[in-house]
């Protein structure tokens, strides 16, 4: 008896140690909405393929205001969103999550030509974030809120998400119009023109280390407004949105101080889902943000413009095969009263995603980056490429806690000194999501 | 810099919305538990005849996806509304099932419901739980628990009963049920078409009886 007592404690601690300490050092974005489970008493995985990426149900119920897609039988009159079930009765449970947290191990050693290389691991909570998100009852308003506590790694508290919208139409043929800050790239679009995906870190193309800085991953504010119509049975689905918005420097952070200079943006996404859980889409955005230049010192306010087609495609619902492309063009600037001249990119990555069963993936990618500055700054064409493999499991039968493991390895020059670097990351986490 | 202004009072302006609602959400909240992973019902496979096994393999891995199997396990439901209710899962989006695994599906169900949900139902009929109305008799037989429920017990698929006297009147109810046996309204299953006036007035009865704690 005493004996099979002391058996537990290095068991115990171990759990414990893993579960405080645990996982990691990347940006991870948890993106769940676990309310929304609740709300209509269904797993996770009934709206994602493993968290957080999404299925085909997972993008529609967002495109209907949080409504779940309905049963759409060949010959039958689509109902209006409002007559749409509503899951359970409202209840704060329902519409809140409080618990999406993702912790973390990592990794990793760097090289970078003239430095001395650097190796460094850590323990730590890449993210914590929470959500009140929901619909408001017998109406078709929607709202999504989003508390960031921990990103990154960092503790930094972001409202970055606040909005509130109105979804109409029938399930068929519908439509929204959503005001207030919200996400860039987040749930817009077939699933290979996701910043999320099964690996840690977003597809390369995504976090574009160009010289302006600009990446997708933000929250400015504004206004989006979408279209969707969808066929008998989902075989076919088209989709199209579009966002005018402000209010966030290139990298995402937001404009605090006084500026004599807006940031304007605008984007869209126009999207074809073609076959069970498979599609293309065609994103196109720009921009015009203020920026340093080369010198680092040197204010200048370049147009930063962006467009990318994406696609993928799933085999016998367990081997999805994606792939994106981006083209950038973005004004540069090497020095106060250097001549003006242009930051080029075709960027690229392919992907598979092996479901072995549900809850178990495996999955890599391949990003390649060919950038380069044009005019007498710049220093030719350079490639940076990286390499990316990692495992999912879910940890519960209805989806909600997920353990990953991801090796990546990257190594190519930057555009603007063509100083070569290579980087090696190893990285394992644990998300969960009440 | 005016424009910048105007984004952050509307963004200012949408979070003091959203703190007003989630105060008045506070106040009249439920508390819901995280219960999309809990299956009470357990079915020993190997028990079962070679052929339904099989079905039962494609009913566990196509239903499993989105919902605990208990969804489909703890209702009993006619054979003509299990096909509706298969019918309907073949349309949803990502459910990513053929009419073969359909037919399996729906050939689980139905040994499902004449064998072991049929040993069951005697068992219900004399709970002990005392004198049990025809209303409520009817309402468990049609399975309504499987997503609704009373007083906590059931599912929370659709809404919450226990207090749905308060909430709708007789004439609403009546309607509504009437519906569902014409097939007028097809958020719900369907009642059977020889559903009796009567079991629909005990329903009703029953129905209105539910005041709430």
């Amino acid at each position: 008896m005493r004996k099979e007592r002391t058996s537990w404690i290095p068991l115990i601690v171990s759990f414990v140690f893993v579960g405080i300490c645990s996982v990691l050092v990347l940006p991870r974005k948890s993106e769940a909405l676990p309310q929304f489970a609740r709300r209509y008493n269904l797993k996770c995985t009934a709206c994602h393929t493993i968290v957080p990426v999404l299925n085909e149900q997972g993008e529609l119920f967002q495109r209907l205001g949080y409504h779940l897609p309905p049963a759409l039988l060949p010959g039958e009159v689509p109902k209006k969103l409002s007559a749409l079930p509503e899951g359970a009765d409202w209840s704060l449970t329902n519409n809140v999550a409080v618990a999406v947290a993702d912790f973390g191990y990592s990794a990793e050693r760097t090289t970078q030509e003239g430095t001395t290389p650097t190796s460094t691991s850590a323990f730590q909570v890449n993210s914590w974030n929470n959500y009140f998100a929901g619909w408001l009852p017998n109406t078709n308003f929607f709202y999504h809120a989003e508390l960031d506590i921990v990103s990154g790694g960092a503790t930094n508290v972001d409202l970055s998400n606040a909005c509130i919208g109105y979804a109409g139409g029938t399930a068929r043929n519908s439509w929204y119009i959503v005001g207030g800050r919200e996400h860039l790239q987040v749930a817009q679009g077939t699933r290979a023109s996701q910043i999320y995906s099964l690996l840690p870190n977003s597809p390369l193309l995504f976090e574009n280390p160009s010289p302006t800085n600009f990446v997708f991953d933000q929250s400015p504010v504004g206004l989006n407004v979408g279209y969707t119509w969808i066929s008998s049975s989902y075989k076919r689905v088209f989709a199209a949105s579009a966002k005018v918005t402000n209010g966030d420097n290139p990298d995402g952070s937001e404009i605090l101080g006084p500026s004599a200079r807006n940031s304007k943006d605008f984007w869209a996404d126009i999207d074809f889902w073609y076959a069970p859980e498979s599609g293309i889409t065609f994103v196109d955005y720009y921009g015009k943000k203020d920026n340093l230049a080369g010198d680092g010192v040197t204010t200048f306010h370049p147009t930063i413009r962006r467009q990318g087609i994406f696609g993928n495609y799933m085999l016998k619902n367990k081997v999805d095969f994606l792939g994106g492309y981006m083209h950038s063009n973005d004004d540069w600037l090497p020095a106060a009263g250097a001549p003006a001249s242009k930051f080029i990119a075709n960027d690229y990555y392919v992907a598979v995603d092996y479901y072995i069963k549900q809850g178990l993936a495996v999955s890599g990618r391949y990003d390649e980056l060919r950038q380069e500055i044009t005019g007498a700054s710049g220093v030719g064409l350079h490639s940076t490429h990286d390499w990316t493999v990692g495992v999912n499991r879910a940890l519960t039968p209805s989806g909600n806690v997920i353990a990953r493991v991801a090796y990546s390895y990257l190594s190519g020059r930057e555009p603007v000194g063509a100083v070569k670097s290579t980087d090696k990351l190893v990285q394992a986490d644990l998300s969960f999501n009440f | 810099m005016q424009t910048l202004k105007l984004s952050r009072v509307l963004s200012r302006f949408t979070l003091a919305g959203l703190l007003a609602a989630f105060g008045t959400a506070s106040a009249y909240g439920q508390y819901r538990v995280f219960t999309q992973n809990r299956d009470n019902i357990k079915i020993d496979a190997s028990g079962l005849p070679t052929d339904v096994q099989k079905d039962y393999q494609v009913f566990r891995d196509k239903c499993n996806q989105c919902h605990g199997l208990d969804t489909s396990l703890k209702p009993s439901m006619s054979s003509a509304q299990w096909n509706f209710e298969v019918k309907r899962m073949q349309n949803m989006a990502s459910s990513h099932f053929n009419d073969a695994e359909a037919k399996a599906i729906l050939s689980f169900l139905n040994y499902d419901e004449a064998h072991r949900k049929a040993l069951n139902k005697p068992a219900a009929a004399t709970a002990p739980s005392g004198i049990v109305s025809t209303g409520q008799q009817f309402y468990d037989a049609q399975g309504c628990e499987g997503c609704h429920a009373i007083a906590g017990k059931g599912a929370s698929g659709g809404p919450d009963l226990t207090d749905v006297g308060n909430r709708l009147g007789r004439i609403r109810l009546m309607q509504l049920i009437q519906d569902l046996r014409s097939g007028k309204n097809d958020k719900m299953p369907p009642l059977p078409a020889e559903t009796t006036d009567e079991q629909i007035k005990s329903l009703v009865d029953y129905l209105m009886s539910l005041k709430g704690s």
